[in-house]
């Protein structure tokens, strides 16, 4: 039984280890460059299909943003690897790789500039105070975290956004999932799987920062 | 571990393999009285390498049922991906009602406290990271245990079960000194708090209510009982056991576990109690800080 277990094991994981080289690395930073990967279907939850904002969701609308902050309580790292064997209740971590992190900001300013394709003029923070007309929105990255689950590699984003309308302020804090199955366990992977956790983020922000222009903006 | 090349892979995976077999049997390596009497200054580094609880679907296991293969793994793969869809949305009222805790710190300030309350050991150094040592660090630091200078690792693990009935620490406990590859000391250390339910929508209220008040107070006991078996562990003197001496026939009693979000039943030798609490070496030497 035992060497059958070893032998199962082996297999299974036979994959990863013929895998090309260029797996998690623990002093590569990742890209934090935002990218949409989810697709036109959108995502599945509970068996059913998010509807994604519509192409023109922002039209008419300018996001002016106020700031864009990382407030991670750790912006080091990002989670990472756990290696452990779950087939006996004394299991636990054997061996640990975390991920390495990049620059927090840069990955929210790539994130709110892709709002763009939604039809959002969106300015990017700058030192005059926003036009009148313009969205006042402020947004904080609050957490991001990437683990492995099996074959899978799951992730979980917070970020926290602010919009000043003519009713007063609205602060909405969202959270993200991503799931994507664990290839080649490469740096870029682990990127692509916190992307998604934006993507299904920013889903939620575009429909609420298009409300909010359509309720009128404080300027 | 850093990069790794196909070959170094293929070793570590079968090493891996080995260490399967490892975990049917023993886990704990004793600290011995010598080893513990020539420790005069420990670092002890916790590594906690996530942001928040981990929360994954249950694994299929098709892959292992198949006897392994690229194919069983990519079934296994889709169907802990539709698993894991479904459950996401459930955990959101979770994650929101503990957005702001801070398992690190929490971690940290107990084990200052801890360390002032009878630690078996002298520790010079403590730190709680979420990063990994890489390998090059780790065999230097562990070169560096010379002159009385040791070094204990823990890594540890919080996860909720797959249908939230239990939130489990799992942490695995390394020492070195003497500049000793080998290790001085290891084992496993596991706590389990329960929900009492199996259904996910009643286990997602209950951590969720009154800003996951119960999910940061068993985080914290979990934090707790997890240094508790470490103080007991290493301070054991070590006990020469003779075949037929009474302790090789200590009695075992079966305690209520968790595993994938199941019940199973866990035996093992009761170690200690408390009200509601129970304290459990099984066979493989491993502690854990069970409900009962």
């Amino acid at each position: 039984m035992k060497y059958f277990c070893m032998v199962t094991v082996f297999l299974g994981l036979l994959p990863i280890a013929i895998s090309p080289a260029h797996a998690l690395d623990d002093k590569e930073v990742l890209s934090m460059e935002f990218e949409d990967t989810i697709g036109e279907n959108g995502l599945e939850r509970s068996g059913k299909t998010l509807a994604r904002p519509a192409q023109d969701a922002g039209k008419d609308c300018t996001l002016a943003i106020t700031y864009l902050e990382d407030h991670r309580k750790n912006r080091e790292t990002a989670g990472g690897s756990t290696f452990r064997i779950e087939a006996f209740p004394n299991y636990a971590p054997l061996a640990v790789q975390s991920v390495r992190s990049g620059d927090g900001v840069k990955w929210m300013k790539s994130a709110a500039e892709s709002l763009k394709r939604y039809g959002f003029d969106v300015q990017l923070p700058q030192s005059a105070e926003p036009a009148p007309g313009m969205l006042p929105a402020g947004i904080k990255l609050k957490l991001a975290h990437v683990w492995t689950a099996g074959f899978s590699l799951n992730s979980h984003v917070t970020i926290e956004a602010a919009f000043a309308t003519r009713s007063g302020p609205i602060l909405r804090r969202y959270h993200g999932f991503g799931i994507k199955t664990n290839w080649w366990n490469a740096n870029s992977e682990y990127m692509e799987t916190l992307n998604l956790a934006v993507a299904e983020i920013l889903d939620s922000l575009v429909r609420d920062a298009s409300a909010s222009c359509k309720a009128g903006p404080k300027t | 571990m850093s990069r790794l090349d196909s070959v170094s892979r293929l070793l570590a995976i079968a090493g891996a393999c080995a260490l399967l077999s490892a975990c049917a049997s023993t886990v704990h390596k004793p600290l011995s009285d010598a080893s513990r009497n020539n420790i005069s200054q420990l670092e002890m580094r916790v590594v906690v390498l996530q942001e928040g609880p981990i929360f994954s679907a249950r694994p299929p296991g098709v892959a292992v049922a198949a006897g392994g293969g690229l194919i069983p793994a990519l079934i296994d793969a889709s169907v802990q991906k539709s698993r894991q869809e479904s459950l996401v949305s459930k955990v959101h009222s979770v994650l929101e009602a503990v957005h702001d805790y801070d398992f690190r710190e929490e971690y940290s300030s107990n084990l200052s406290t801890a360390l002032q309350n009878g630690f078996p050991l002298k520790v010079g150094k403590m730190s709680v990271v979420p990063s990994s040592l890489s390998r090059e660090a780790a065999d230097a630091a562990i070169a560096a245990t010379k002159n009385g200078a040791g070094l204990l690792l823990l890594i540890s693990y919080y996860e909720l079960e797959p249908n939230l009935s239990a939130l489990t620490i799992r942490t695995s406990a390394s020492l070195w000194s003497e500049g000793n590859p080998q290790k001085a000391y290891s084992n496993h250390l596991i706590f389990q708090a329960t929900s009492g339910s199996l259904d996910l929508d009643r286990n997602t209220e209950l951590w969720a209510s009154e800003n996951g008040q119960r999910l940061r107070e068993q985080s914290l006991l979990g934090i707790r009982e997890t240094l508790k078996m470490l103080v007991l562990d290493l301070g054991m003197k070590e006990v020469v056991e003779k075949p037929n001496s009474p302790s090789a026939n200590t009695p075992t009693e079966k305690f209520s576990f968790y595993m994938a979000g199941l019940p199973q039943q866990l035996e093992g030798t009761l170690l200690a109690s408390e009200p509601g609490r129970a304290l459990v070496r099984d066979k493989t030497g491993a502690l854990f800080s069970l409900p009962r």
